[in-house]
């Protein structure tokens, strides 16, 4: 006993001192932030840089992401897991209930959330649909000015059908103004683009300056400043939007209420039948998009946006500061900046095509990335919990934290789970039964067995209407769960030690099945 | 067009707007804005409360149980707030489901020491809840206000849905999943949509892990609803996606069964369906030949209705809506087919009440054949099929009073010694029960409420009482010390009956405990094995005995209540 608490008593002390330096480095952070000039009607270069870089950053430094942890937080983690540490010398059995306790509940939180965000979708309220006639009919007069930002960074392989897709667009030639944002120094990517532009004048290049952070977020902030439409939308370089998509969000945001400040658009891949890992991801969006998404515009919860295709309105991104250039998923927190600002946002039912991820590495690099993004943007609004409860109200709260922080937390978890049942299994363990009360039991059952099961079936019921392959690539889907899990541990550890670092995530790899595709046009046809 | 930045003022005095906190109205006007209780929601009120009502009043003032429903609702005891295994008291018989469903109720009565009351509670909830299951399904067929309350009254008021509703048996249970069950069933076939997909695969899992038909129903249903010849591919998989989680839920409770007994099919095996011989049948049923139309008969004096629709597929085999007669009938039927095929292989009980589900199938066909059946006198084609549900709530509960028919225990008790006493008309006018099951209960309470009142009196708070898992658990329901109580399963309780010193200081059992008595010996089977005293321990028997207390008045069947005293031979009290 006297062993234990000695070592308890000297990680308390260290856990004391590493907080005081703590202390000390916050008090010393300067708070001299940059003024945004107002005297100039046009702003210059300088101006457009600094409200790319550093808009969020100095109108609400809160906010901005550019440190993951504040000082608050950074002293709470450190007191938190200092008595944790200390307590596990002495009383380890009730710390590691209480941990085990806490994450049980959260699983079971956020299977009930997801399964009642499922059963909300079935309902088709959270979507807006427009059909096609009625889009293509909307007086052209009455549609407003839309800016389309397409940042990209190395990928000249895809400029030539990037132009081709932005041209395909149905919407008046003197409301729209296409920019290709691209970085000054990517001189691939910038030659190709303008060869794929040719002399025509519908499609911008704006070359956006070579200054850190170098981030889709903050190339689309330069592009902002750049814009002249009333409506905004963004796509990546390999999307294939809906051509009657601007036209259907234009509509969706003229009838809505003003709170209403984005409609996001379905999200869907171009090469779902690739191989079973973009089979796996179609599914995922396939739930993500028509089911998850939905739900939480029905409950009026933050809604993390997708990267793409979503359509704002100009004056609430200015409202905002746009994106925030050091959040590796920069649209979930901006949706979630918008539910604290008191705007809504909803989804439309017009589907972009994008690339499914079919290599593994670079899968795991991309859902890293997602991962990281949500630990930010969890750990940025939470800087002040009470601020955000007043903001958005409790329920929204919880939801917030459920998704948002549940997604990577659960991918993060699994693993251990996983290993926790075999053990089980194998050895049974006497210290397992005194870690797992009745109730804590009884959740994780429920949890391992229907939840799993539910998730599962939700999964299948999603591509019901799809091909045999399909089906069985949802009946696989635990498999997909393992990377998930794989891409959670990359991403707590960059946290850690690059929480900015944006990992570049590779387009263009269905180039290879197209040419087969078109070499041997038998093969199973590519959607849509 | 000029891009203007915004200064640093505009943003934070947009700001301050911004993080003010939305306004919300009073949760009273937004829970008034959500809630609208229509008169099928005032029926389905009025008769939970009436459920309710009855069940106190069997229990207390008729003095009724059923013992099945006693054993259950020791079972949701033990899960709840029994000693470990946390698990080891589902599913030692029977589907898991209405156990489970008495689980929440079971801490909300232990103050008030009525446990004994989750299982009628549980079951009033869950036909209480059948009734706007039938209104929804009705909303959507599109049947008029008067019409769908009266199909809903005709169900609810039927008096043998009252009697099921109040006896904490499963039948409450398993109409509820199989009304859920026949809403997706009947709205899936005309809308292929996913939401009244999952409503059908709610209503089948719940329906197998309440009653063992249900996997015969689940395959029925899946087959007539999926399949398509013209596009057969996507139907299998349709199909499969009807049968999957029904069968996981059968599949995890197999699991259940294989940990804790020893044997995923033990529900197969042992008293469930072994050798029954049809106690319950009268002597005019005693030639094979006689069992589909002893099976009909009962199905149609439940739910005459039913044979209306028999009557409209037949007539018109051809309609577009016959898919979902022909679901309706087929569901009916694999409760019949399964009674007709266990009598023939003597291996059921033939008793009536397996074909109480008809009552279910009746009212929903009667909203079918309502809404699928134009005729030029609708209101009284209408009217006349409620007449159905009407006629069906009288010949039911005279037919399983009819001592000429069943021989059947709750029933013959609760009409003749209960709503007779109301209602003259539904009691019996035929020669009654020649078995004497009526009169026996009260003794039965009396004696495990004085065996309970005995063990609190004598239980330390470090005592632990084991009891067997067949004739003696039922000990759990009027103790004030239920926590202290454990029930093991098969395997466990062989184990610890055998070696108990140090683990139990209690054992409730049956017969003589040196010997095996019938307690350690799972139901239905000799073979599980008898329990072997190694001669390491000892017993002292506390109490002789409480008559009356067990599953049947036999005098070797009584509780009894001995302490493990140590490694010696046992000492005379």
């Amino acid at each position: 006993v006297i062993v234990r608490t000695l070592l308890a008593l000297g990680v308390l002390c260290l856990g004391g001192a590493f907080w005081l330096r703590t202390r000390a480095k916050a008090s010393g952070r300067s708070t001299d932030f940059l003024v945004v000039s107002s005297t100039r009607s046009r702003p210059t270069e300088s101006d457009r840089l600094r409200f790319s870089v550093d808009g969020l950053r100095e109108a609400a430094p809160d906010l901005s992401a550019d440190h993951t942890l504040s000082p608050s937080q950074r002293a709470g983690g450190i007191i938190a897991l200092t008595v944790a540490i200390a307590a596990l010398f002495v009383l380890w059995r009730v710390v590691l209930l209480i941990i085990l306790a806490t994450a049980t509940i959260v699983y079971f939180a956020s299977m009930l959330l997801r399964i009642r965000l499922f059963q909300l979708a079935l309902n088709g309220k959270g979507i807006t649909r427009i059909d096609d006639d009625e889009a293509r009919a909307f007086p052209v007069d009455e549609l407003p000015s839309y800016s389309v930002l397409v940042p990209a960074f190395r990928e000249p392989q895809v400029c030539e059908r990037l132009v081709a897709n932005l041209r395909h667009l149905d919407y008046p030639a003197d409301r729209i103004e296409i920019l290709l944002l691209l970085e000054e120094d990517d001189s691939e990517t910038i030659d190709a683009a303008r060869r794929a532009i040719g002399n025509a004048n519908d499609v911008r290049v704006v070359l956006v300056p070579d200054h850190a952070p170098r981030t889709k977020p903050k190339a689309l902030n330069y592009g902002l400043t750049h814009s002249r439409g009333s409506l905004i939308t963004i796509y990546d370089a390999e999307d294939r939007p809906d051509p009657l998509q601007l036209r259907k969000a234009a509509i969706a945001l003229d009838r809505a209420p003003h709170d209403v400040a984005c409609v996001q658009a379905e999200l869907a891949f171009f090469n779902p039948t690739q191989n079973l890992i973009t089979r796996w991801f179609t599914i995922e969006y396939s739930m993500w998009f028509k089911q998850l998404l939905p739900g939480l515009a029905q409950l009026d919860a933050p809604i993390p946006l997708g990267g793409t295709s979503n359509h704002f309105r100009r004056e609430v991104l200015f409202e905002l500061n746009a994106w925030d250039p050091f959040n590796v998923t920069e649209d979930a927190d901006l949706g979630v900046r918008m539910r604290r600002a008191g705007y809504r946002s909803g989804v439309i039912d017009s589907v972009t095509f994008e690339e499914a991820n079919s290599d593994f590495i670079n899968w795991v690099k991309q859902r890293s990335r997602w991962y990281k993004g949500y630990a930010q943007t969890l750990l940025v609004h939470l800087r002040h919990p009470r601020t955000l409860y007043r903001q958005i109200g409790l329920r929204e709260l919880i939801l917030f934290c459920l998704f948002v922080g549940g997604t990577p937390l659960l991918a993060l978890l699994n693993p251990f789970f996983w290993f926790l049942m075999m053990l089980w299994w194998v050895a049974h363990p006497a210290l397992l039964d005194q870690l797992m009360p009745t109730a804590v039991y009884f959740m994780g059952l429920v949890c391992f067995v229907a939840g799993n099961f539910i998730f599962a079936y939700m999964c299948m019921l999603s591509v019901r209407h799809e091909g045999p392959r399909q089906w069985l690539a949802a009946l696989l889907v635990p498999l997909y769960w393992v990377m998930m899990s794989i891409a959670a541990i990359k991403a707590a550890t960059q946290i850690l030690v690059a929480p900015s670092f944006w990992e570049k995530t590779t387009h263009g790899l269905d180039v290879d099945l197209e040419a087969q595709s078109a070499a041997n046009p038998a093969s199973e046809a590519v959607t849509p | 067009m000029t891009v203007v930045l915004p200064d640093r003022a505009s943003i934070e005095a947009r700001e301050d707007e911004l993080w003010e906190s939305p306004a919300l109205p009073p949760l009273s006007a937004r829970l008034r804005s959500r809630i609208r209780i229509g008169e099928v929601g005032v029926l389905t009120i009025a008769c939970l409360a009436g459920y309710l009502w009855v069940g106190f009043w069997m229990r207390d003032d008729l003095h009724f149980f059923v013992n099945d429903a006693l054993a259950r609702t020791s079972d949701a005891v033990f899960v709840t707030v029994g000693r470990d295994p946390h698990l080891g008291a589902i599913g030692f018989f029977w589907p898991p489901l209405p156990q489970l469903i008495q689980c929440p109720f079971v801490p909300l009565l232990l103050p008030f020491g009525r446990q004994d009351m989750a299982g009628p509670i549980s079951s009033a909830f869950c036909m209480a809840l059948t009734i706007p299951v039938l209104g929804r399904l009705c909303t959507r067929l599109g049947l008029r206000r008067w019409l769908r309350f009266g199909i809903c009254a005709g169900f609810a008021l039927n008096p043998v849905m009252i009697y099921y509703a109040a006896n904490g048996m499963s039948e409450a249970c398993s109409i509820l999943f199989i009304a859920i069950a026949m809403l997706g069933f009947l709205t899936f076939i005309r809308t292929r949509s996913t939401p009244d997909l999952i409503t059908l695969t709610v209503g089948l899992s719940g329906a197998v892990l309440t009653r063992l038909e249900a996997p015969l129903l689940t395959v029925v249903l899946a087959v007539v609803a999926g399949l398509e010849w013209r596009r057969l591919r996507q139907s299998l998989w349709t199909i499969t996606l009807i049968i999957l989680p029904p069968a996981v839920c059968f599949a995890f409770w197999m699991i259940v069964q294989w940990v804790l007994l020893g044997s995923p099919t033990f529900f197969l095996s042992g008293g469930q369906l072994g050798q029954a011989g049809g106690v319950w049948l009268p002597n005019t049923i005693a030639h094979p030949l006689l069992a589909f139309p002893w099976a009909l008969h009962w199905a149609l004096v439940l739910g005459p209705a039913l044979a209306v629709a028999l009557g409209v597929l037949v007539w018109r085999p051809l309609d577009p809506n016959t898919r979902g007669t022909i679901g309706i009938l087929a569901g009916a039927g694999v409760f019949l087919a399964i009674q007709i095929y266990e009598l023939l292989n003597n291996t059921g009980y033939g008793d009536p009440r397996y074909f109480v589900t008809s009552v279910i199938f009746a009212a929903i066909a009667v909203a079918w054949l309502a809404s699928t059946e134009p005729t030029m006198l609708n209101r009284a084609w209408n009217a006349s099929l409620v007449g159905l549900l009407v006629l069906g709530a009288i010949t039911g509960p005279r037919s399983l009073t009819n001592g000429r028919l069943t021989h059947i225990e709750g029933e013959c008790h609760f009409f003749d010694y209960g709503v007779a006493q109301v209602l003259p008309f539904l009691g019996t006018s035929y020669p009654p029960s020649s078995v004497d099951f009526c009169g026996r209960n009260p003794n039965q309470l009396a004696a495990w409420q004085h065996l309970d009142a005995y063990l609190d009196g004598v239980l330390q708070p470090r005592d632990r009482v084991l009891v067997d898992n067949f004739s003696n658990f039922y000990a759990v329901l009027w103790t004030r010390h239920p926590n202290q109580f454990i029930v093991r399963n098969d395997r466990d309780w062989q184990r610890i009956a055998a070696n108990p010193v140090g683990t139990v200081t209690y054992i409730v059992t049956v017969g003589d405990i040196r010997e095996g008595g019938a307690g350690v010996v799972p139901k239905g089977g000799e073979d599980q094995g008898r329990l072997i005293v190694n001669g390491n321990h000892a017993v002292w028997k506390l109490v002789a005995a409480f008559p009356g207390g067990a599953d049947f008045a036999e005098a070797n069947a009584t509780p009894e209540v001995y302490k493990y005293v140590g490694p010696r031979p046992p000492a005379a009290n």
